[in-house]
């Protein structure tokens, strides 16, 4: 038998059970692309019936067919332009009235569709009865019975699909919504002119166009506009729409949906039964509490507490794992390989470049499980409900807030669950500020600096840092909206949806997916850039400098070992002694230091370092901190290791004879850091470029445009605020 | 400024009285006050209009230069013959002007009478014949059940969805604007006529909760002033119960 392919869209309002009726029909089958040019998901997967081979496309959850937004247009121009085998219609049993507005315009636009009456389980407990024969043929197009969690009903909707596909279905007919005289003459007219150019006919339904053109729709009118003779047309449309509105006193979109609404109720009176009356309704009660004026507060941070602690303190365990692993594998290269550059680059350039990659991902999957139990179980919609009065303040919305507070975790899974904002601007406005929600890896220089620096008001030094950073945020929100959004704030038309139990297999599917795409989209990039600039900050090597301070050091070493020797020999005291090899070992250390600065400066972050003096000496930068503000690139908490080897010091507490420990390292007044200099430098740190995973992952979610201005500007702010920081500080005597 | 007894107006003829707002207000307060008690006292005055004592004694030496009241320095007020025809004059005009607010506009009692007492002073005897005519007509047809009357409290009632309160039901009457928003709200079933109930409004006054058709969404305040709708069952109680 030969293996025929039929293609299937599958089209549905926000919250009708769609997605779940996908992966019922695909299983893991999906694969994740954008639609071109925006970034709308567009969501694949693929079944087999019998000798057929079925695509199946997840269209975005829509209204209607009207042009309002991204989403409507996407799966307009899909049915209208991919002209799909057949639409399936999923529809929430529990909500005809309103599910069904979207299937007129099925029905108007002629597309082969199957409704998939959705969760009519619980419409059943709402006490309905939906007779689907009678509807079916109302409709024109077949009904059947779906509860896409639990996958009842997905046979039967693939036989109907099949059945839709080769024009065996019986209940499948081309039917019209009748929209009364007056408009039919109007349509009719319309139609009468179309037809004189075969050519509009054969691309589109002319019924459909006429409708679509009544109703003044401008992506409608554009398509029109390709074919000669529209001029026509127009006129003749426009003079018919004025003498309807005229006639009934009211816009032409206002009549047309009251007869569709009209045909709506007549068709849910024949099929539908009331069967009981409807009882309490369970999510009513629960939003009593949740969205309770004293208790919403509350239980939203209770929520978000537990969220942000399952995400990060719950996935440091992996992380830690994770990193050991990587470790591990870098002694066991260690121990296989000779040494020499392709070992180097091995060790720490490939292998620490996955490490720095994986490591992520533990982070990922835990927030978007967490998130996937919000979205599923309804409460997403209240926590935007509750937050959006802050929020929309700033010119954002109220489900901006979730991906704001996981910055403060990590600004790359945070950057990710932006993904939860329907609206393209206000996704973008909440990813370009999400960096100065100051992450955990930013910890790490704070830790170092105000322990260094301020002592015992470390604590009150870093939460000023965080706030600085929220208070940043807010500015450059208004900002942002002022210079890119101007004057456009988004309505706030939200669903919310009946409190659900959620299911294993969607959340499952959900982080897989996720976890996946974070994987193959950015990993690679990430590896790939990490690679780059831990291969900048190792070359090109100078030999010359390590062998000139080697043989010094070693020099230093002997010449301390004579002199004790000949000391001890002399008879001295245990105590001089002491003090004479530490003398050695200071001299020794000095010249490490010297030869790890030498040897990062020759470096190509090294000479980008020292070519940025003239900007970050202004800031009363010293040279290794502007170094290590380069490597900070890769990773902010990067800042602290390359300090650790640029003032050759062990980083935390380490005390050993060999070194000391950095935070007493950089407070040796000869490097010149002050408490100023090292707040300053912490502000830099805060408010600079977000590191390298966060920039490739701007870049996949908003676009390469809205990273590199992001980039831009983070760099101009930090310098700015630093620098005005700086002087005013000097000025006043610090 | 309350009166508490109606007397119905059975003239339509408001002649000026050339007083200051104030002083209507002092006469109308007498005559109410006289019709209360055996006699009017200037302590009386003062807490019926909420002012001092001294003030009151200054306005009522103006009233009796005028020849509109009879007062001894600590004794009784009483209104002269001419002072009787001023304080009636003045007191109609008000007790019509409140039925215009209560009766044909539909407001509640206390503010009805505010909003006379807000406006009685300014008008002129030819804008009050044509209210006070106005008031009647609408009795009259009122009374004769005729359906114009129920329709004009219907449109009297319509006012943006944002002013609801908690819990109270209305039926769309229609989306103001031309925005995209309106047409999302359409698709969403936003139509003439449809009943829609505010459940509840965020703990930070906006956004607010909604439920149409069955499902429950939520928008801005902000947003919600858009869209006109006209009160159910909750609102009609409201004022019932104000009158009581």
């Amino acid at each position: 038998m030969k293996i025929r392919e039929i293609t299937v869209g599958l089209v549905g309002n926000p919250n009708c059970g769609k997605t779940t009726i996908f992966n019922a029909l695909t299983g893991a089958r999906q694969k994740v692309a954008n639609w071109s040019g925006v970034t709308v998901e567009k969501r694949e997967g693929r079944l087999r019936h019998g000798g057929v081979s079925i695509r199946v496309i997840d269209l975005p959850g829509i209204y209607s067919l009207t042009s309002y937004s991204m989403e409507e247009i996407i799966t307009r121009d899909f049915i209208i332009d991919d002209r799909p085998d057949v639409i399936v219609n999923v529809v929430d049993a529990g909500n005809l009235d309103r599910n069904l507005y979207l299937t007129t315009q099925l029905i108007n636009i002629g597309a082969r569709s199957v409704v998939a009456l959705n969760m009519f389980d619980e419409a059943t407990n709402k006490g309905l009865s939906i007779d689907t024969e009678v509807l079916g043929t109302l409709l024109g197009m077949p009904v059947v019975k779906t509860v896409g969690t639990r996958s009842i009903g997905i046979t039967e909707l693939v036989e109907r699909i099949v059945q839709v596909a080769d024009g065996t279905c019986e209940t499948a007919r081309h039917i019209h919504i009748p929209f009364g005289d007056d408009i039919e003459a109007e349509i009719r007219a319309a139609q009468e002119l179309m037809r004189r150019d075969e050519t509009i006919g054969r691309r589109y339904s002319t019924r459909w166009l006429s409708v679509r053109l009544l109703e003044r729709d401008s992506d409608a009118i554009n398509k029109l506009k390709a074919f000669p003779g529209h001029e026509v047309i127009l006129e003749r449309v426009a003079k018919g729409r004025a003498a309807l509105e005229r006639q009934f006193d009211d816009d032409i979109e206002t009549i047309l949906s009251d007869r569709r609404y009209g045909f709506i109720a007549g068709a849910v009176r024949e099929s539908v039964r009331k069967t009981a009356p409807r009882r309490v309704d369970v999510s009513d009660r629960i939003d009593r509490f949740v969205t309770n004026r004293y208790l919403g507060f509350p239980i939203l941070f209770l929520f978000l507490w537990a969220l942000f602690h399952l995400t990060f303190a719950l996935g440091e365990y992996p992380m830690g794992l994770i990193e050991s692993g990587v470790r591990h594998l870098g002694l066991v290269v260690e121990r296989l390989m000779p040494a020499g550059a392709l070992k180097d680059l091995i060790i720490d350039g490939v292998i620490g470049g996955v490490g720095g990659v994986i490591v992520f991902l533990p982070n990922i999957l835990i927030l978007f499980m967490g998130i996937s139990f919000m979205e599923d179980t309804g409460y997403m919609a209240r926590a935007a409900f509750i937050m959006d009065r802050v929020m929309h303040t700033l010119g954002l919305h109220g489900k901006s807030f979730i991906p704001l507070i996981m910055g403060f975790g990590c600004n790359v899974p945070a950057i990710m669950a932006t993904r939860s904002l329907e609206n393209r601007q206000d996704r973008i406005l909440t990813i370009l500020i999400n960096p100065f929600m100051s992450c955990s890896a930013r910890l790490p220089v704070y830790i170092l600096f105000a322990g260094a620096f301020f002592h015992t008001h470390a604590g009150t030094v870093i939460l000023s840092l965080y706030l600085v950073g929220i208070v940043l945020a807010f500015f450059s929100a208004r900002l942002y909206g002022m210079i890119f959004f101007r004057g456009s704030s988004t309505p706030f038309v939200m669903e919310l949806p009946p409190y659900r139990i959620p299911t294993l297999k969607s959340t499952l599917l959900h982080m897989w997916d996720r976890g996946s795409q974070y994987l193959r989209k950015m990993g690679g990039i990430i590896l790939a850039f990490s690679i780059i600039i831990w291969f900048m900050g190792e070359y090109p090597k100078s030999p010359d400098i390590t062998r000139e301070y080697d043989a010094r050091i070693s020099a230093v070493r002997d010449e301390g070992a004579r002199e004790l020797e000949k000391a001890r020999a002399g008879g001295a005291q245990a105590e001089s002694l002491d003090e004479l090899g530490a003398s050695y070992i200071g001299m020794a250390r000095e010249l490490e230091m010297q030869k790890a600065v030498l040897e990062k400066r020759n470096t190509i972050i090294g000479r980008v370092g020292e070519m940025l003096v003239p900007l970050t000496a202004p800031l009363g930068f010293n040279q290794q901190m502007g170094i290590s503000l380069v490597t900070g690139f890769v990773a902010k908490e990067v800042v602290v290791s390359t300090m650790g080897v640029l003032y050759h010091a062990n980083i935390g507490n380490g005390n050993g004879a060999e070194g000391q420990s950095l935070d007493r390292a950089i407070k040796r007044p000869e490097y010149g850091i002050t408490p100023l200099v090292a707040y300053t430098f912490m502000l830099f740190v805060l408010l600079y470029v977000p590191c390298l995973a966060t920039v490739v992952v701007m870049g996949r979610e908003a676009g390469w445009r809205w990273a590199f201005v992001s980039l831009v500007y983070q760099l101009l702010l930090a310098w700015t605020v630093c620098f005005l920081f700086f002087n005013a500080g000097r000025l006043l005597g610090f | 400024m309350k009166l508490e007894d109606e007397t119905p107006g059975r003239e339509d003829s408001f002649e000026s009285t050339d007083l200051s707002a104030n002083m209507e207000d002092y006469m109308e307060t007498i005559a109410l006050l006289a019709s209360r008690h055996r006699v009017v006292r200037v302590k009386d005055i003062a807490r019926a209009l909420k002012i001092t004592m001294p003030s009151v004694t200054a306005a009522l030496g103006k009233l009796r230069e005028k020849g509109l009241i009879h007062y001894e320095k600590y004794g009784f007020i009483e209104l002269t013959d001419r002072g009787r025809r001023v304080a009636e004059l003045v007191y109609r005009k008000h007790s019509f002007l409140r039925r215009f607010f209560r009766e044909v506009l539909g407001m509640e009692r206390d503010s009805a009478d505010e909003e006379a007492c807000r406006i009685e002073h300014h008008l002129s005897p030819e804008a009050c014949r044509r209210l006070y005519r106005l008031v009647e007509f609408h009795d009259a047809e009122h009374g004769a059940e005729n359906e114009w009357t129920g329709r004009l409290q219907g449109i009297l009632e319509e006012g943006p969805l944002s002013e609801l309160r908690e819990g109270q039901s209305a039926a769309i009457v229609r989306v103001l604007g031309d925005s995209p928003l309106r047409k999302r709200l359409m698709d969403m079933g936003f139509r003439r006529g449809e009943k829609i109930t505010v459940v509840k409004y965020a703990p930070l006054r906006d956004p607010m909760e909604l439920s149409i058709k069955g499902y429950h969404l939520s928008l801005r305040v902000e947003e919600a002033r858009d869209i006109i709708v006209r009160p159910l069952e909750r609102g009609r109680h409201r004022r019932r119960h104000g009158r009581e």
